[in-house]
């Protein structure tokens, strides 16, 4: 039982693991261009 | 160098030039301390998730589970899930961490002195300090020799391979801090992600999951798949476990961060349940990577190069680069991530209260980029002549502890216990720093941990019992009576 359990458990979180990283990989971009979007904000306000 | 063709060794380079020229490039955005430390806290929630989860994966971490997967067999499989559960928890509830992140901290021993005093703030800084700087000694040793054995280089040039790993670190470590570590994580996640699923395929195609189960049984019997009765395992680890896994999800520094720079609570708590399916998997790719080395070797291997000669063995030219360079990749946001880590803690929590006064932006910044390198110079002194006693797990584990068991019970104490006080948190980290040292007396390393725990709880009781404070809410602004 214990056997089946892990073999499951490595395929469903092998998946997720495949799933997640590709809408990390995918979403990732917009929220770096955010940051830097962000950052180069509050790096010019004190310049004003 | 025979292992290595010319393909892989330009995948590898190839992979560094990007990531340390990233990490480089975006350095200008870094001007104040909050941009090095917490990324002015304005980190997404996939970006955020990457960069948390790549700065817990190393070579090192593939190492040891893949050390404990050879060992144990399946039970360690209990590991990972425990993890996967804890970060699942504290997602959902905002355990300890939505308090931390809307106070608008920088670091963990910061809401300390706002809870307790400047003292217990110092003293809790030196013990993580100390324990972390220990932590993080083990790893260029246990990495520098999984990638001399997969490249090919003899295990004398092993102080070299150390360096070399180490200078890189340090480019874009001391250069950008938080900042860099962001974009050059994200970088490394997607090439990490792509290597480990890479590995899995060709793992599972050359060994063959049936030959991989047949091995924990002909080898281990009942014990491999049920960790409960393991011989390596037991009872008292998986209660451990389940301290330290919630312990370290909430006031481990290096993933603490994470949430201090996220762009709101919200963000901190959805990082944090996307996670829990990345720690699972961070524990159970490598560990069956182990018992597919137990299963392609047999047992008579040294359990720390099982997962090295089993990846040099079955991986084509070509795929073998990819690993390395996501490897590579991962453990150079694991060390910048940890360096930054401790070093924030060095300089904001010990030196500056030592000077008793307020250093200029540009100081502070200064300040924690001097530590980062002197930080990189003891790991490499400590790698080089310390030996790691049984599993690096176990190891690791441990010394964690000496800080990590003490700041979850004075940190979870101060947030939900209103009698939670000073005399409290101080014997806390005494008792719980003893308990954890046991290990170095030779007492069992979990004994030692779950001793940790138990002994911070009774200080932190007895302390707080014996000496209340005045009634306290801790907000941004500071303390109020």
């Amino acid at each position: 039982m214990w056997e089946i359990f892990w073999i499951i458990l490595f395929f469903l979180t092998f998946a997720g693991f495949c799933v997640v990283s590709a809408l990390i990989a995918w979403n990732g971009v917009e929220d770096l261009r955010q940051l830097f979007a962000q950052l180069k904000r509050s790096h010019e306000l004190p310049e004003r | 160098m025979g292992l290595f063709s010319y393909l892989d060794w330009v995948i590898v380079i190839l992979s560094l030039v990007l990531t340390a020229g990233a990490g480089y490039a975006v350095r200008k955005y870094v001007g104040k301390l909050s941009d090095y430390l917490v990324a002015e806290r304005g980190m997404g929630m996939w970006v955020g998730t990457a960069s948390l989860v790549s700065t817990e994966i190393g070579i090192i971490t593939y190492v040891y589970f893949a050390e404990l997967g050879y060992a144990a067999g399946f039970s360690a499989f209990v590991i990972a899930l425990i993890a996967g559960i804890a970060a699942y928890c504290v997602g959902r509830t905002g355990f300890v961490i939505k308090h931390l992140r809307e106070l608008e901290i920088m670091t963990i021993p910061e809401y300390i002195q706002k809870r307790y005093t400047r003292g217990v703030r110092m003293l809790a800084g030196c013990l993580m300090a100390f324990g972390g700087a220990l932590n993080l000694g083990i790893f260029p040793k246990l990495e520098a020799s999984f990638l001399n054995i997969v490249l090919g280089i003899r295990m004398e040039h092993l102080p070299v391979t150390m360096a070399v790993l180490l200078t890189v670190v340090l480019v874009y470590t001391a250069a950008g801090g938080m900042v860099s570590l962001i974009v050059t994580n994200y970088i490394q996640y997607v090439l990490l992600s792509i290597a480990t699923v890479v590995v899995t395929v060709v793992v599972l195609y050359s060994v063959g999951l049936s030959k991989i189960a047949n091995a924990v049984h002909v080898h281990m019997g009942s014990t491999g798949f049920n960790p409960f009765t393991s011989h390596e395992l037991g009872t008292a680890f998986i209660i451990w476990q389940v301290a330290i896994s919630f312990a370290s999800m909430t006031t481990w520094q290096s993933i603490a961060m994470r949430s201090f720079s996220s762009k709101d609570t919200a963000t901190g708590k959805k990082m944090f349940s996307l996670t829990s399916i990345l720690f699972v998997g961070r524990g159970v790719i490598p560990m069956l990577w182990g018992i597919a080395a137990l299963a392609f070797f047999g047992s008579h291997m040294n359990h720390k190069d099982a997962l090295a000669h089993l990846l040099a063995t079955i991986l084509p030219h070509g795929l073998l680069g990819l690993m390395v360079a996501g490897m590579l990749a991962a453990s150079l946001s694991t060390y910048s991530g940890y360096l930054l880590a401790w070093s924030s803690i060095i300089s904001q929590d010990i030196v500056t209260p030592l000077l008793r006064r307020q250093l200029s932006e540009k100081g502070k910044l200064l300040l924690t980029r001097i530590t980062v390198i002197c930080l990189t110079v003891f790991i490499m002194i400590w790698s080089l002549v310390y030996k790691v006693p049984g599993p690096a797990y176990f190891y690791l584990n441990v010394t964690a502890d000496l800080f990590m068991a003490a700041t979850f019970i004075s940190i979870v104490a101060g947030v939900y216990w209103k009698r939670s006080s000073t005399l409290g948190a101080y014997l806390s980290f005494i008792f719980g720093a003893i308990g954890a040292f046991t290990f170095f007396l030779h007492i069992s390393p979990i004994s030692a941990g779950l001793c940790s725990f138990g002994f911070a709880v009774v200080g932190q009781w007895a302390g707080s019992m014996l000496r209340p404070n005045r009634r306290v809410t801790v907000s941004k602004e500071g303390v109020r009576a």
